[in-house]
């Protein structure tokens, strides 16, 4: 580790890192090596990308933020609250359509899951949580999703549909094919084509405070070195090279 | 007022008054029980009827989802029985219930305190049985203060957001409540609708603690203090 950190952030040895839900066990996971390297402890914040960006602009709490989707980061970047030249992409994922495992739903292709008999299709909101407007965004390019709306199930976040599709197997649901890899009560029934679909790129970026901003980006230079990529790709993100 | 907002409202007040229903009778009694007994299996029992008021919504949104989920044992009988609860107004209504049963127990035993157990007494001196001095004596005089309850539940039922959430879901039309429509309206952005929503929240809770305060106000000579 480096000496000049326990320095530079004299005030309390700890960051905050506010990450998008989908992010939850493999920052876990990364923060455990990240904590016994660097001496500091992590403190997260789990949510819908959407209710962090708003907190991160409305606040002054978070030191890093994870956004499942560019846009939202935008978001968080026009209220210039972005550390110039710490924005960068550091994983990317995609959607898959999961049944609970008692499910009798198959699908071949996409186009027939409007004629699939299910009660309803869980999902996060397609009007503001990042995998929810992925997944909009597919189904209108296959030109299924308004026959899909009057089944819609929204949810607060992606975890929070797949627990629905867990508790119910009247309910199938789209989420991020690494929220399905942790769920032992549902299957996957079909993987939407990366090429089909807008890229699930994860971005991340230190935010500026108003007082106690930490001086280095450790953290997110941590994101891409080998052993946190290395876990990334364990729990099914595609690692992508840091662009800076 | 737009026609989605008006279901979504209609939806709310059913959902409250269901719940209300559900929990009314169940609540007065204990309410009663625990007001007249004292024995440690009552205040156990009083301790765990108000469990759902001093835990997290969303950990008792968990547990109902679990309850009522495929493997739960409650989500096995009744899909059994070819009954969905998951995902509908039914969930919202179970959700606000336990919710709010607390407030109806409390309240009810309020209620009760306020009445002078020696009425009760003498009615049963003059021939009543126990059943009939609670029916004639006690729940007539205490009848304001239960009411209070019953209005004090409807609007924990109408504000309940976090265990309704988990176990309804938030499908417009169907689930979506009035907590659930402005928790949504802000997430999309749609500041002017959460605070119509807001505003109307604000009036229904009023006008419910105007009531209450009305119905406390003018309480039965007939009553302690």
């Amino acid at each position: 580790m480096s000496p000049v950190y326990a320095q530079n952030n004299a005030h309390d040895n700890s960051i905050t890192v506010f990450a998008a839900a989908s992010l939850r066990d493999v920052l876990t996971e990364v923060a455990k090596i990240y904590e016994k390297n660097m001496k500091q402890r992590i403190h997260f914040s789990f949510a819908g990308s959407n209710v962090l960006a708003k907190q991160v602009v409305a606040s002054d709490q978070a030191d890093f933020y994870l956004s499942a989707n560019q846009q939202w980061m935008d978001y968080v970047q026009e209220h210039k609250r972005i550390v110039d030249g710490t924005r960068q992409t550091i994983a990317s994922n995609s959607l898959v359509i999961v049944a609970h495992t008692k499910s009798k739903v198959q699908l071949s292709k996409i186009e027939d899951l409007t004629q699939k008999d299910f009660r309803y299709f869980s999902m996060a909101n397609p009007e503001a949580v990042p995998a929810g407007k992925y997944a909009k965004a597919y189904f209108e390019n296959q030109k299924i999703w308004q026959q899909l709306v009057p089944k819609i199930a929204p949810s607060t976040n992606v975890r929070a549909a797949l627990a629905m599709v867990e508790s119910d197997p009247s309910v199938i649901g789209v989420v991020y094919k690494t929220d399905a890899a942790t769920s032992k009560k549902t299957k996957i029934i079909f993987e939407i084509p990366a090429d089909q679909m807008p890229h699930i790129e994860y971005s991340a970026a230190q935010i500026k405070r108003k007082k106690g901003e930490i001086k280095h980006n450790h953290f997110l230079r941590f994101l891409s070195n080998p052993k946190a990529q290395k876990i990334f790709a364990a729990h099914g993100f595609q690692p992508i090279a840091p662009s800076s | 007022m737009s026609e989605s907002l008006l279901i979504t409202l209609w939806i709310t007040l059913k959902v409250a008054t269901f719940s209300t229903l559900l929990v009314f009778i169940p609540g007065v009694l204990l309410g009663f029980y625990f007001e007249r007994t004292h024995s440690r299996f009552a205040k156990f029992l009083s301790a765990v009827t108000i469990l759902p008021m001093v835990i997290p919504p969303t950990a008792v949104g968990f547990i109902l989802l679990k309850l009522f989920g495929y493997d739960g044992i409650l989500g096995t009988w009744l899909s059994a029985m070819d009954i969905e609860i998951l995902l509908t107004w039914k969930a919202a209504v179970i959700a606000s219930a336990v919710m709010a049963f607390p407030i109806m127990v409390r309240t009810s035993k309020v209620a009760f305190e306020g009445v002078d157990q020696k009425l009760e007494a003498m009615a049963r001196t003059l021939g009543y049985s126990r059943v009939q001095a609670f029916f004639k004596v006690a729940l007539p005089l205490a009848f304001r203060g239960l009411l209070a309850a019953a209005i004090l539940s409807f609007t924990r039922a109408v504000g309940e957001f976090g265990a309704t959430v988990t176990v309804a879901g938030n499908i417009y039309g169907k689930t979506q409540t009035l907590s659930s429509a402005i928790y949504t309206a802000e997430q999309v952005g749609k500041e002017n609708e959460a605070m119509v929503l807001i505003i109307i929240s604000l009036a229904l809770g009023f006008f419910a603690i105007f009531m209450t305060e009305m119905l406390s106000k003018k309480s039965s000579k007939y009553m302690r203090n």
